[in-house]
């Protein structure tokens, strides 16, 4: 067995989550309620057939690494060092991403896009804060108008979107 | 044969009534827009432009939708020759020799050889779709559940098995798409899978917020987790965008072979335009002769001109199967299913008696989107290429605030947008640890219907198995997938052999 590498620490972890998910699919499955009328063919037999899969591959997934064949990202050089993902700007998008499901329907769409796109644009870089949170309000204020007045697509609403509409009317 | 040409002149005269040309100028250009954005292939795009064409009537709005088919396309070949970042994974090898012409400052014959090829191939490929989807229809007809079922296996298991770098990342991704399908009621009991209490579960997972977040956000953290390492160069286009007699000479052929290894593979489920595309290139490498031979690796126009019109009659040819058959073989296919479930469409060997004008309006649609392009493009390319100088901060919290919009405009769910960020961190996983994402969006799509034709064969059988081994297109695809699988094995296992006697 050859040593494994940092990068395929990483993909055991991925593989045993998996796994974990596999397991969770039986479980599932397993206290399933089932109908009370016969049908021929039970609502668990196509879970079980999809958990089974998922755990031989997850299985699968863990002996090619630990054989020595960790996944290689598509653009980058096998022959390179492994390099360490950038954690922090991940973790600043992620962190946005979720601030704005939790802010859409509390505080209408301008101000929840705004906040998740000046934290995306600052995550990768954008340094003028100030400029970058005004781009940030009026994209997103364009968006808003274009899909609510000419695609009659509706999004969330609040105090803001009011006030604008009210100056512009 | 020709029995077909009236009803797709029916659709001519629907689709060229000014109003609908006007959709079709329109998708023309989102499309591309779209399409060329860094990032932004076209399967994202159209996930991403489906909340457009949703208020507008279905023949416009499949009118639009052909037309950004094919805009998202070209864009996407922009983008891999001038930038070197291919957005999927069908402009892969144009950018190959397409970026190396672009630095050795013949950008203009690259952009002109991928658009023309382009035409040429999406009109000839139109033309064979237009042939064969409804005789396919009609043989498909008469095919059983089982039948079904079988084909369905049999795309997973290509699909799963030829894309990525190794064959269980590829089962794995399709193993997890196939979990992500189960999670709802389950149709015929009733029965509440995966749901774990959450009422908004219920309806199962939306398959466009699954696409959008899977090529969009995954994306975005992905190039996050290698912000510092990476960097790009936009090269700039010189001179103008057209070719030489000589470049004409070195692409016409490329073209037609292009066209012809890319529709076939683009009917059978061989999972994408990876394969044809990089087939194709083979060809062209090994067909060149002298000092165009000489080229290959340093900037070929063969290399360009064969893999991206294979590129484009590729995508046609899976329209075949979609139209014909109900079954989307790549991620691309996959969206356009969704696109029309989500306009009362149903695709499958119906769709040609109860919606014939609504195809044949798809149809001619694709052709006239496929001339617009090209009358539009090459012209103004120096306008689609200033979007290549978007400051990439804005460039990628554009996209996230999309993909964010078209994740929730559909139902107004925030549930739908929880699944997104989920699925959003799969799709980094997946690319971090080289697991390819389609054979994941197939499962997703189709393993719910694979289930449904599981349970009517039975149903048909009262219970008994052997009926999912009836027939002979059943017997001929298991023979087939067992040659698929179990032939690798061997081949390794004669290699060992004949090395370990040399």
């Amino acid at each position: 067995m050859k040593k494994v590498s940092q990068a395929g620490k990483g993909e055991l972890v991925f593989a045993g989550a998996l796994f974990l998910v596999s397991l969770v699919v039986f479980w599932d499955t397993h206290r399933l309620v089932l109908p009370t009328n016969n049908t021929i063919v039970s609502p668990r037999t196509f879970p079980y057939a999809v958990a089974t899969l998922l755990l031989v591959a997850s299985i699968g997934v863990a002996i090619e690494v630990l054989r020595g064949r960790a996944g290689v990202p598509e653009g980058t050089n096998p022959a390179e060092p492994f390099q360490k993902a950038d954690l922090r700007t991940m973790a600043i998008i992620i962190f946005s991403i979720g601030l704005h499901v939790f802010l859409l329907e509390r505080t209408g769409y301008i101000i929840s896009a705004a906040i998740s796109f000046w934290g995306v644009a600052y995550a990768f870089g954008a340094k003028k804060i100030v400029r970058v949170g005004a781009i940030s309000l009026l994209f997103a204020a364009l968006v808003y108008f274009s899909f609510t007045n000419l695609l009659d697509i509706q999004l969330p609403q609040w105090v803001l979107e009011e006030w604008i509409s009210k100056v512009g009317a | 044969m020709f029995d077909n040409f009236g009803p797709l002149l029916d659709g001519f005269s629907q689709a060229f009534v000014f109003s609908n040309l006007i959709y079709g100028f329109i998708g023309t250009f989102l499309g591309t827009l779209v399409g060329v954005l860094p990032g932004i292939g076209p399967a994202l795009a159209i996930g991403l432009l489906l909340p457009i064409t949703l208020t507008v009537q279905p023949t416009q709005a499949l009118i639009m939708f052909a037309a950004i088919y094919y805009g998202a396309m070209y864009g996407g070949s922009t983008t891999s020759i001038l930038l070197n970042t291919p957005g999927e994974s069908g402009s892969v090898i144009t950018a190959v020799e397409g970026n190396k012409m672009a630095r050795a400052g013949r950008a203009g014959a690259a952009l002109a050889t991928a658009a023309i090829g382009s035409f040429v191939a999406g009109t000839i490929a139109t033309l064979l779709l237009a042939l064969a989807a409804p005789q396919l229809a009609e043989i498909a007809i008469t095919v059983q559940p089982a039948g079904f079922l079988a084909l369905i296996i049999t795309a997973f298991a290509t699909v799963g098995t030829l894309l990525g770098s190794s064959r269980v990342r590829g089962v794995i991704s399709l193993a997890v798409g196939l979990t992500i399908g189960l999670v709802g009621a389950d149709l015929q009991s009733g029965s509440l899978r995966l749901t774990f209490g959450s009422s908004a579960a219920i309806d199962g997972i939306e398959t466009v917020t699954v696409i959008v977040a899977l090529f969009a956000l995954g994306e975005v953290l992905y190039l996050a987790s290698r912000f510092r390492h990476d960097s790009w160069q936009v090269i700039p286009v010189d001179g103008r965008t057209s070719m030489s007699k000589k470049d004409f000479k070195r692409s016409w052929k490329p073209w037609l072979r292009g066209t012809a290894i890319g529709f076939p593979l683009g009917v059978v489920p061989a999972g994408g335009s990876e394969v044809p595309t990089f087939l194709s290139y083979a060809v062209e490498k090994k067909l060149a002769k002298g000092e165009n031979k000489e080229e290959f690796g340093k900037g070929a126009i063969e290399g360009v001109a064969g893999p991206e019109a294979a590129n484009n009659a590729n995508a046609a040819g899976a329209l075949v199967p979609l139209l014909a058959l109900g079954l989307p073989t790549s991620a691309t296919a996959a969206v356009v299913l969704v696109a029309f479930q989500s306009y009362q469409i149903q695709p499958g060997p119906l769709l040609f008696m109860t919606n014939a004008e609504l195809v044949w309006a798809l149809i001619a649609s694709l052709f006239i989107g496929n001339t617009l392009l090209l009358v539009l493009n090459l012209p103004f390319i120096r306008f689609w290429v200033k979007l290549l100088y978007i400051p990439r901060p804005y460039l990628y919290a554009g996209i996230t605030t999309f993909a964010l919009l078209g994740g929730y405009a559909l139902n107004n769910s925030i549930f739908d947008l929880q699944v997104a960020l989920g699925v959003g961190v799969i799709g980094y996983l997946f690319r971090r640890f080289a697991v390819p994402i389609t054979p994941m969006v197939i499962g997703a799509i189709l393993g719910p219907l694979a289930e449904l034709y599981y349970k009517r064969a039975l149903q048909i059988s009262q219970g008994d198995h052997s009926v999912l081994l009836e027939g002979p297109l059943t017997k001929s695809l298991y023979a087939f997938l067992f040659i698929l699988i179990v032939f690798p094995f061997i081949y390794k296992f004669i290699k060992k052999d004949v090395k370990a006697q040399a």
